[in-house]
């Protein structure tokens, strides 16, 4: 029987690596008395997958996870769901919190992950000067350049960013902080909303500190 | 201790904050905030002024709830003014507010005021940057930046005053030691290893404790964490109402960078607490090579390595108390000046009796009397050792006797044993790493101690007697545990497993329940010759790991004269059962370097393993020849409390030599892999593990120098230790104590085993010494081409 779940990830967990958070996932399962399915062969590993990996640092409200379970969750439907929830979060830390459970939809042949084309993100950064004319000269530019690593030579190339920004603008001010809102593709291609936050910095001439900017996933879209 | 009324306070306006809608970061500052003002009320209520720490606590929660609001602090004050409205008419003004000039004076709201002010976002930085830092917002010169700066002025007065009523600095009051780590932890690798926050980790309101106890592992979180010992006693402890243990661990360079960068101390991975403010800091000495991480770890917290310059001043412990545990304390002598309390034996039964004493002597050591008093009246209990009590003498350079510092103390201090292991506390909900450890698994011990008493063998003497744990509490607490963690592995653990009475029973047994769950079984030190044929297939067909075998000696003679009751016939036959039903994967450990070795010693290694390989090659056909052996070799160390503490040590030449003469012969023998370990490693172990107090100078010099840790073959710095040794002028202990007679510097640890029995088994292994002339080839191997 496969699963869908959906949590956030916030606080100190935003610290735990996509691996680690996998490894912990599996371990709260198996110690809420579910058993997860293993795939078959050589070396069997759980059928567990997280839609879209969340960068180190992040937090986020919209995580999405599908697992397939040996036994089906007991009590069918909407009340055996509810109850995992909750059965979950009493076992995981603080950071992490089940928003949902529910069984995935039979018409979903495919894997989310296979179907993540992008997301939306907030990103807070210290107290910046107004910038609504240098976010829309930024994005009226022909091209926008942003360093890429390139994975088969290990290079570091310029390449344009701009057919993977979907939306960028600054959101709200909060006496001492700025909040934009951006939506990037993610899934086959993708970007880092970091990536773009650091190339419109370098083209607006303010200094990009990393320590001083927090990102929050707020949205996954599917095909 | 927090009253109901105020646990409920604090949670009704958290509720508001949730409800209210007020974003997270506003919500980190306000609980910071929250916090600081906190602390600060109930420093100076303590210190003899009247206030409401709670009102200060949920004012500050809920002073920038509508934040978002034009006259934020107007609006908030709307909103409670009929449901809290003492806290209501604080925050009304807290963004106008001006502080009297002297503590006495001090309200509720200034409290408020003074830590918004003291506040960045969600950390605490202090008033006078804080207040720096928005001056420097405005244009120099301007009316804002001018009235800030006279604002700054006008405190200067208040802040003084402070400091002197609460007799300590404002800063470490009001930050209750909390670092900022969090804000650095984005630019740090595997920042996982820094935040706590486990499974099963126990979270606990400082307030709530009488003690603050912080356990350091002397290595990286990933090591640490999956040592069961670290397990054991932070259960222990946190099991206790009255104690709060957190834990520490050594941090990796690019946090250590940090650290030094930014100027933040060691600090605990529970709460990012200062170690500095804990009551306790205890260290466990696993092995020689943690000494220097021991000594680098102070050096990071900013506490100084010598006992006696930690003394209480104007009436406060600037320091913690450090205690150490753990095998290396048998001979506690190198790093004795370094610790308050030296727990010898097992820390489950003493830890507590210290907890109690403490928590009886209600801060005992805000004085040095009353520190003095303190340890005297713990150096009474049984496993409890004070070293600044006993002072060694030293006549020529050479240990003579150790003198107490009162007459009443005990000569020699006895080790603390749990007697039942079934009553003992065992952790069955252990903390659960987040992040990827060396370990992940559920691990039970089922007994301490081994009866083997080979000579060489620290563990084998100090761990005794044999305490077995019960089948039952055995398998109780691996269904604990599996229930409680989550993991799909088990680890038995002991010194020598299969000598665990009924181990076949216990393994099928454990092999039947385990597998259906997907969980798989591992058996360390399994050694051949105890286990049966068909429980060796079993486990074959469970795991296809190898099996191992500890024969130590080359050579029938050296195994007597280490006192290692294997047979040639018990190896051979081991062998050909596990190879009869499939194992392929055998690994036999040897030893060099040991007491009356002679060549024929390492020749009978090499001979061993070809005897061994031709009669597996003789029971396989041809063709279908899959037998793997490893040949590990390690180097001896003499150990405290072993007959062989006596042995003169080889000189890191002679063992390098020795390992290169095996890996010659080795080369033409087919089908053998051999392994030799650091002999550079094993040398400075030597010179820690025999070491007495003068060894601390060679330790700190090491520590100058750059050396850490040292159990990490990239990190370990021979070259340094060898300079460390010399420049220091501390005894290089390689050939220290010919006569059994003379009294060794630990001896003032009583460790159960009678000095006379280890006396009597260092001269039966020397009566075991090959008669034979050695030969001139022998004493003096030819030099290598
Ligand atoms: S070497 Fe192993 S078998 Fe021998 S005494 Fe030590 S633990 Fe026991």
């Amino acid at each position: 029987m496969k699963y869908v779940i959906r949590f956030e990830k916030t606080d100190l967990m935003v610290f735990i690596s996509h691996l680690d958070l996998q490894r912990l996932l599996l371990r709260a399962l198996r110690m809420a008395g579910y058993r997860p399915a293993y795939s078959h062969g050589f070396n069997p590993h759980p059928k567990l997958s997280i839609a879209l990996p969340l960068p180190l640092g992040f937090s986020s409200s919209c995580e999405l996870m599908e697992v397939e379970l040996e036994v089906g969750l007991p009590g069918g439907d909407a009340k055996g769901a509810r109850s995992a929830a909750q059965k979950l979060n009493e076992i995981l830390p603080d950071g992490l919190n089940i928003l949902s459970v529910e069984e995935k939809d039979e018409r979903v042949s495919r894997s989310y992950s296979a179907l993540v084309t992008g997301a939306a993100y907030e990103i807070l950064a210290k107290e910046l000067p107004d910038l609504e004319d240098s976010v829309a000269v930024f994005l009226s530019q022909e091209q926008i350049l942003a360093p890429k690593k390139i994975k088969k030579t290990g290079k570091i190339e310029q390449v344009d960013i701009k057919p993977l920004i979907q939306e960028f603008r600054v959101e709200k001010k909060w006496g001492l902080m700025t909040q934009f809102a951006c939506r990037v593709a993610a899934g086959a291609k993708s970007l880092n909303p970091l990536t773009l936050l650091e190339a419109f910095y370098a083209h607006a001439g303010l200094p990009y500190n990393p320590a001083e900017i927090t990102v929050r996933r707020t949205q996954i879209f599917f095909d | 201790m927090r009253t109901e009324e105020s646990r409920a306070g604090r949670e009704q306006a958290l509720t508001r904050l949730a409800e209210n809608g007020t974003p997270a970061h506003i919500v980190g500052h306000c609980k910071q905030v929250a916090g600081t003002a906190r602390r600060i009320a109930l420093a100076l209520s303590r210190s003899g002024l009247t206030l409401d720490a709670d009102l200060v606590e949920r004012a500050a929660l809920l002073h920038d709830m509508v934040r978002t609001e034009e006259d934020h602090a107007e609006a908030a004050y709307e909103l409670l003014k009929d449901a809290d409205p003492a806290a209501a008419e604080i925050i009304r003004g807290h963004m106008t507010r001006s502080l009297p000039a002297d503590v006495r004076a001090l309200t509720e709201a200034d409290i408020v005021s003074l830590a918004d002010r003291s506040v960045l976002e969600d950390r605490y930085v202090g008033y006078r940057p804080r207040m720096e830092a928005i001056a420097r917002r405005h244009a120099p010169g301007s009316e804002a930046e001018t009235f800030i700066r006279a604002r700054i002025r006008d405190t200067e007065g208040l802040l003084a005053s402070m400091e002197e009523f609460l007799g300590e600095g404002l800063d470490a009051v009001a930050s209750g030691g909390q670092l900022p780590v969090r804000y650095y932890l984005s630019r740090v690798e595997r920042p996982g290893r820094y935040i706590g926050n486990e499974i099963h980790a126990v979270k606990k309101d400082p307030e709530d404790v009488a003690i603050r106890f912080c356990l350091a592992f002397p290595d990286l979180y990933e090591i640490g964490m999956s040592y069961t010992g670290l397990q054991i006693l932070v259960g222990l402890l946190n099991e206790r109402a009255d104690v709060y243990c957190e834990r520490t661990f050594a941090p990796a360079q690019d946090m250590e960078d940090l650290m030094r960068a930014e100027g933040f101390p060691l600090f605990t991975v529970d709460t990012h607490t200062d170690v500095k403010r804990m009551d306790f800091l205890g260290f466990t000495l696993q092995y020689e090579h943690s000494y220097s991480n021991v000594i680098h770890m102070l050096n990071l917290a900013q506490i100084p390595v010598r006992s006696s310059a930690r003394a209480p001043a104007g009436g406060r412990a600037p320091y913690p108390l450090l205690i150490a545990g753990g095998p290396c304390c048998y001979n506690p002598e190198p790093l004795a000046d370094v610790f308050d309390i030296i727990l010898i034996g097992d820390a489950e039964e003493t830890l507590p009796l210290v907890m109690d004493a403490y928590a009886r002597a209600d801060a005992p050591c805000d004085t040095a009397e009353g520190k003095e008093k303190f340890l005297r009246e713990i150096a009474h209990l049984p496993g409890i050792y004070i070293p600044k009590f006993y002072t060694p003498v030293y006549e020529d350079g050479r240990f003579v006797r150790m003198d107490k510092v009162y007459a009443d103390l005990p000569d020699r201090v006895q080790k603390a044993v749990v007697v039942d292991l079934d009553a003992a506390y065992f952790p069955g909900r252990p903390i659960v790493p987040l992040i990827e450890t060396v370990h992940g698994r559920a691990v039970v011990e089922l007994f301490r101690g081994c009866g083997r008493g080979c000579r060489f063998c620290q563990a084998g003497f100090v761990y005794r007697p044999v305490r077995r744990r019960s089948k039952e509490r055995i398998l109780q607490i691996i269904d604990e545990q599996l229930a409680n963690t989550g993991y799909d592995e088990v680890s038995l653990l002991s010194l020598s497993t299969g000598d665990y009475p009924g181990i076949e029973d216990l393994t099928c047994e454990l092999m039947d329940r385990l597998t259906p769950q997907d969980v798989s079984l591992s058996l360390p030190s399994l050694r051949l010759d105890s286990i049966s044929e068909e429980v060796l297939a079993r486990i074959g067909a469970y795991k296809k790991s190898g099996l191992t075998f500890a024969p130590e000696a080359g050579t029938q003679r050296l195994r007597d004269v280490v006192h290692k009751n294997i047979t040639e016939d018990d190896i051979f036959r081991s062998v050909q059962k596990a190879v009869a039903i499939g194992w392929t994967r055998v690994k036999f450990y040897f030893m060099i370097g040991m007491p009356t070795e002679t060549r024929a010693d390492l020749d009978g290694i090499v001979d061993l393993a070809e005897r061994v390989c031709a009669m597996v090659r003789g029971m396989q056909e041809p063709g279908k020849r899959n037998f793997h052996l490893t040949v590990s070799v390690s180097n001896f160390v003499p150990k405290p409390n072993t007959p062989f503490q006596w042995a003169r040590a080889n000189t890191e030449e002679e063992l390098k030599e020795k390992n290169f003469y095996l890996k010659d012969r080795f080369k033409k023998v087919r089908g053998v892999q051999f392994q030799f370990h650091d002999t550079r490693s094993s040398y400075v172990e030597t010179m820690l593990a025999r070491g007495d107090r003068r060894t601390l100078a060679a330790i700190l010099a090491a520590v100058e120098a750059g050396c850490k840790f040292d159990s990490w073959r990239e990190h370990f710095r021979y070259d340094l230790w060898r300079e460390a040794f010399e420049k220091s002028g501390a005894p290089a202990n390689l050939d220290p104590y010919p006569d059994t007679d003379a009294p060794l510097p630990w001896d003032v640890i009583d460790d159960g085993t009678d000095k006379a029995l280890l006396i009597s088994q260092w001269n039966k292994a020397l009566a075991l010494a090959d008669p034979a002339p050695q030969t001139e080839a022998e004493t003096a191997p030819e030099t290598r081409a």
